[in-house]
């Protein structure tokens, strides 16, 4: 069975125009990247924005954009993947909570902190009654959503499911992960020779459906993921399941995230293949749904069948892209996608 | 797809036991797991009563056999997870097994101490204690205590969160990506949830009594629970005797509130009524219902309501157990699904505790006592949850 992507929608820190078309990339600098946000009112209406955390701005935001850009009201089934659910508003409540001795707190931060805050709060703006679920398994928490899609669209193919990871990124969070040594410090070299990797967020919301559309992205082939690190046999097996070759792959996008310490477990898997490797952490950042991002950049690479980096030119067709990542030296996962 | 889900071992520890024989014998001998919290360290304890386990962390720790650094809700879910695997005729490792674990708050106890010397300087706190935050990082640590790694998942759509995951577990053993999966919840009282709640207005500071016409809100309550699913060719090859099957189950959204469910139940009524049609059961096929019945007001009147419109005049007989176990958040679906399950195979009904005057816009009330001797063949267990997410799972005598 195939699975088309008919719409996405996606807030990361780059930039991209009202028909989700992905502008040229900008290699982030800076080793805290947060997302350029758009217009909200754009999407959501003044009164709901007003009660929205920056999270649930976001994901309800790149929802609408997934469903305008598939030209649906709303869809049939809501799947998402969070590593760290609502942080800001748990951060809010946990530090009114100690501060003010456990005494005279607002309920609004509480009622936002829960995980399944962003999903619930789509199925309210769009009057979803179907199924909603949110995964929340560190790296691969959007996968673990990708893959009950595609569980569901074998059940019942005529669905329209909207599925999506995001995860913030917030002063808090960015200085408690930086002691633990993820993020690289500021003296040390943007590059693979340092330890640590740059900070982001972001959220991506995709319409996968059975239905090829005028609109289809990209057809997503298969889905593979696992505790354990990436290594060759992993790669080919999964490419072996689903009759590709190495050779076949157009451009892989790697997970490499320049972090000294990982950088034999990327090499060793991009050195199966002769084609364009991008990294496509130096344009989002570090965080448990990267692979989102890497999902939207895929799909504008196959569609429009150009990659929009400045220094690579493309001359041949690009036909199939996989997607290789691992979280540390663990959770790693592949996603094969293929020009519709 | 044609797998089937059945169930070949459960696991549960809540404030009235720490095993399922435990847990039976409190909930015939109407013994409620309700008192004032000794261990958890709020300045609420003398105000709202909790069903807290009367362990320290480090009784825990001893009996699961791990270290006493953990976040609370580590052990609940080793200890029910273990308990739940500890009869099985074959290796986890053996077969393409997952862990499907819930939770709401993760190690969101652990956190709170972690974050009162944060705040006091950004380089305080020790990283350990804030190292097991994520959700995920409790069912990592427990899926290591098991030994699985073929796959690991974390669901969290707050009180409905156990029941999704049984669900999830059933669906991936329908589509043969699993032959086995531990599916069910933990999570443990915490300042952060008691306080939240206590925001909201729904804490009751005497026993809760769910679907009285006089309830005041619900009692937290911590534990947790798993069941054992396998797949049909698991349960042949060792001709395991399946204690029940997961026979229908739907998660649905009331898309009317993020935290309120609408008057009428309507993502209640359609959870129920598709789980219903996937059992290709009938309303009256239905022996029990283990209700959501948190003892809010809110929550018990939606969901009467949704039931009386799908069972019209023939609503089952049914209860809520949080007035025992208390309102176990992420981990409620899966223990509700063990005392389904409980039912089944004792052909008793538990009732509901403290329950005196009926709802006025409902028709039915709940059981007063404990019933023997019936005969149940299907039971439907609820569990409603913040963001509108609504879940019913049907379980079946194997």
């Amino acid at each position: 069975m195939k699975f088309y992507i008919n719409g996405m929608g996606t807030i990361s820190s780059q930039l991209r125009d009202d028909e989700q078309e992905l502008l040229v990339l900008r290699k982030l600098s800076a080793l805290k990247n947060n997302c350029i946000e758009p217009k909200y009112a754009n999407y959501i209406s003044p009164v709901a924005i007003r009660r929205m955390s920056r999270v649930v701005k976001m994901g309800v935001a790149s929802a609408k954009m997934a469903l305008q850009n598939a030209q649906l009201d709303k869809p049939d089934l809501i799947i998402l993947g969070t590593g760290y659910g609502c942080l800001q508003d748990t951060e809010n409540f946990l530090e009114s909570m100690i501060l003010q001795n456990e005494s005279m707190l607002s309920p609004s931060a509480f009622i936002q902190s829960t995980h399944n805050a962003v999903s619930g709060q789509i199925a309210l703006q769009v009057k979803c009654f179907g199924h909603n679920f949110t995964y929340v398994q560190r790296a691969h928490s959007f996968e673990l959503a990708l893959q009950e899609s595609m569980c569901w669209l074998q059940e019942e193919p005529n669905k329209e499911i909207l599925v999506g990871g995001i995860d913030e990124m917030t002063t808090h969070s960015h200085t408690i992960i930086k002691r633990f040594g993820t993020y690289k410090k500021e003296d040390e070299t943007v590059d693979s020779n340092s330890k640590g990797t740059l900070a982001g967020e972001g959220s991506s919301m995709f319409v996968l459906s059975t239905k090829k559309t005028e609109h289809t992205w990209a057809t997503l082939i298969d889905i593979a993921f696992r505790i354990e690190a990436v290594n060759s046999d992993f790669v080919h097996s999964f490419l072996e399941k689903n009759n590709v070759r190495a050779e076949d792959i157009s451009i892989c996008l790697s997970g490499n995230n320049i972090d000294a310490r990982y950088q034999a477990y990327y090499k060793n898997v991009e050195q199966l293949f002769a084609c364009q490797k991008i990294y496509f952490k130096a344009f989002c950042g570090e965080f448990p749904t990267a692979t989102g991002f890497a999902m939207a950049l895929a799909c504008s690479i196959l569609y429009k069948q150009l990659i929009p980096i400045e220094e690579i030119e493309n001359k041949e067709k690009i036909k199939y892209i996989l997607i290789v990542n691992q979280y540390k030296e663990t959770y790693s996962s592949l996603l094969l996608l293929e020009q519709a | 797809m044609k797998n089937n889900a059945w169930v070949c071992g459960m696991g549960v520890n809540t404030a009235i036991g720490m095993t399922v024989q435990e847990n039976l014998q409190s909930l015939l001998a109407l013994q409620s797991g309700v008192s004032m919290p000794t261990i958890l360290n709020t300045l609420h304890k003398d105000e709202f009563p909790v069903c807290e386990i009367k362990k320290t962390n480090e009784e825990l720790a001893a009996l699961a056999n791990m270290p006493a650094d953990f976040p609370r809700a580590t052990y609940f879910s080793a200890l029910a997870a273990k308990e739940a695997t500890s009869h099985l005729p074959f290796l986890l490792k053996d077969y393409n097994t997952g862990f499907i674990s819930a939770n709401t708050v993760g190690g969101m106890d652990k956190t709170e101490d972690f974050f009162k010397d944060y705040l006091q300087n950004p380089s305080h706190g020790h990283l350990k204690d804030v190292q097991y935050h994520e959700c995920g990082s409790i069912t990592d640590l427990v899926a290591t205590e098991l030994g699985i790694t073929h796959h690991i998942s974390t669901i969290s759509t707050a009180c409905s969160s156990s029941a999704n995951a049984i669900m999830q577990g059933s669906r991936l053993i329908k589509h043969g990506l699993l032959d086995c999966c531990i599916v069910g919840g933990t999570d443990a009282l915490t300042k952060f949830t008691l306080n939240g709640f206590n925001t909201l207005l729904i804490l009751d500071k005497s026993a809760c009594k769910p679907f009285d016409a006089n309830r005041n809100g619900l009692n937290l309550g911590e534990g947790a629970a798993y069941l054992v699913l396998v797949n049909d060719t698991i349960k042949e090859k060792y001709n395991l005797k399946a204690i029940a099957k997961v026979s229908g189950y739907a998660n649905a959204n009331d898309a009317y509130h993020q935290t309120a469910s609408s008057a009428e139940g309507h993502g209640n009524f359609l959870a129920m009524q598709q789980a219903l049609s996937m059992s290709t059961l009938l309303p009256s096929d239905i022996s029990y219902i283990n209700a959501h019945g948190t003892g809010t007001a809110n929550n018990d009147s939606s969901e009467g309501i949704a039931i009386q419109r799908l069972f019209e005049n023939t609503i089952p007989p049914l209860s809520s157990t949080k007035a025992y176990t208390g309102h176990t958040l992420g981990a409620c679906g899966s223990i509700e699904a063990v005392y389904c399950i409980l039912a089944m195979q004792h052909g008793v009904l538990f009732p509901t505790l403290r329950f005196e005057t009926q709802i006025p816009e409902h028709h039915f009330s709940p059981i007063k006592e404990v019933m023997h001797h019936v005969e149940i063949k299907h039971t439907m267990s609820n569990s409603f949850g913040f963001g509108g997410n609504c879940s019913s799972i049907i379980f079946s005598k194997a």
